[in-house]
């Protein structure tokens, strides 16, 4: 795990930008259960978006979020344990406060010659924190752009069971998807609300984290 | 004069995005020497354009990232700048320092000091139908302050985008001899113009050190501080 601050020089006056934006690095090793992941959902999406196979983004409307698939695929439920430890040491490492939370996940199908253009997912002031996970190595790589200068761009090489957890206003994109094979990611907005338009699970509550086994100064504080 | 400042909701959490930026308006009221400037400087557009020459491997950049061209007087800025054009019309000197002026209620009013300063200042001219990109002047750790002012009432915004989220726009109308003072990162661009006229503006940067590559006049010292302080 590694946490990553991307930072401006210090500003020479009270007029100029500055930013201090925190990413957290983790890697999920467990390469079988990706797989199994990977194929199951490439295998989900003809009939999630009908006979429109070259339909880059699938959000899977028909399930609550990819979580709910764990009840075919238990990998799933192993992979969000994975999700929530990686949250607590973000949380612990920016020394921020836990708190309960939510999870909205879908999941993301590039074909060749597809790239995903520059978005954010939300720079409100409810807004918390956003990941992806790419589910192979794939020569492509997730652009991270600062809000401030757009020429200023942080690459990041999309690997197998690589999980990047950022601030959901932080800008990203990512570039041409050059191979035969599909591209396939999970995407995640962490939200401390929970969010009326899109369907979610409940993320980090005290129940969940004493079923987590993670031991952490700020959760015993917590407790 | 006004101070407006654009504020993000208080952020409900530590990873939220928060912003407070200033932007400062006035207005030049002496609108015989505005005049005289946009017609000055309409005919001097194409001997700017012809005595420059045009940036070389910039690419788009050029241009200021504005869309205009390698063409356009737009694309000549940093190369000369307007207050030499005082030899030809005084009335230049006090656009200088109504500028100055402005700059100085804009840093008493948002209550921060003021520093010496270099100004580039440039000139823009756009005809119908053409617009200006969504471009922004500066993001290093040093951009100070820029500004620009239009100098007849024309029909278009200009619009300013929160960096954190380009929906966030804020339009102020262009008229005559408004200024509008802000931080040089802040994006902004200009909606298509459908005057007939040509749209004529100045714009500019201010800078805390002398900017080696650019043509700049000192803009604030404190000779220059003492004269308009006193003569106030």
């Amino acid at each position: 795990m590694k946490l990553i601050s991307i930072k401006s020089m210090h500003p020479t006056n009270e007029f100029a930008p500055s930013w201090n934006i925190p990413m957290h690095l983790s890697q999920w090793e467990d390469y079988q259960s990706i797989d199994k992941i990977k194929n199951f959902l490439i295998s989900k999406e003809p009939v999630l978006i009908g006979e429109a196979p070259k339909l880059l983004l699938s959000r899977p409307t028909g399930r609550d979020s990819v979580f709910e698939y764990a009840e075919e695929l238990p990998a799933i439920d192993t992979l969000l344990t994975f999700l929530r430890v990686s949250y607590i040491y973000f949380i612990h490492n920016t020394h921020c406060e836990l708190r309960d939370s939510w999870i909205t996940s879908w999941y993301n199908i590039g074909h060749k010659g597809q790239s995903i253009s520059e978005h954010l997912h939300d720079a409100g002031a409810s807004s918390h924190i956003s990941a992806n996970m790419h589910l192979d190595n794939y020569k492509t790589t997730t652009d991270y752009i600062i809000p401030f200068d757009k020429e200023n761009i942080s690459p990041f090489p999309n690997q197998k069971g690589n999980l990047i957890m950022f601030p959901s206003y932080l800008p990203h994109r990512v570039n041409e998807h050059t191979e035969d094979n599909l591209r396939v990611s999970l995407a995640f907005d962490i939200t401390l609300e929970k969010p009326n338009q899109h369907t979610s699970i409940k993320f980090m509550d005290d129940d969940i984290l004493s079923s987590l086994d993670v031991v952490r100064p700020n959760i015993q504080e917590r407790e | 004069m006004k101070l407006i400042e654009l504020k993000s909701m208080h952020p409900d959490n530590e990873f939220a995005p928060s912003w407070n930026i200033p932007i400062h308006l006035s207005t030049w009221g002496d609108t015989e020497k505005i005049n005289n400037i946009k017609n000055f400087l309409i005919d001097k557009e194409s001997k700017v354009i012809q005595q420059f020459p045009t940036k070389q491997g910039s690419g788009t950049y050029g241009d200021g990232r504005t869309g205009l061209g390698l063409d356009s007087v737009t694309s000549k800025s940093g190369m000369y700048t307007i207050f030499d054009f005082n030899k030809e019309l005084s009335d230049f000197n006090d656009l200088l320092d109504f500028m100055r002026i402005s700059y100085l209620n804009f840093l008493s009013e948002y209550k921060t000091g003021v520093r010496d300063s270099h100004i580039v200042c440039w000139f823009n001219v756009i005809r119908s139908e053409q617009s200006i990109d969504t471009h922004f002047h500066g993001t290093e750790h040093r951009c100070y302050l820029s500004g620009n002012m239009h100098l007849d009432n024309y029909p278009t915004t200009t619009n300013y985008y929160i960096p954190y989220d380009h929906t966030l726009i804020h339009k102020f109308p262009n008229t005559a001899g408004g200024l509008t003072m802000f931080p040089t990162y802040m994006p902004h661009g200009v909606d298509t113009y459908t005057g007939e006229d040509v749209r004529v503006s100045v714009a500019f940067d201010l800078h805390t050190q002398i900017p080696q590559e650019l043509v700049s006049i000192p803009f604030i010292n404190d000779e220059i501080f003492n004269r308009l302080t006193s003569s106030s």
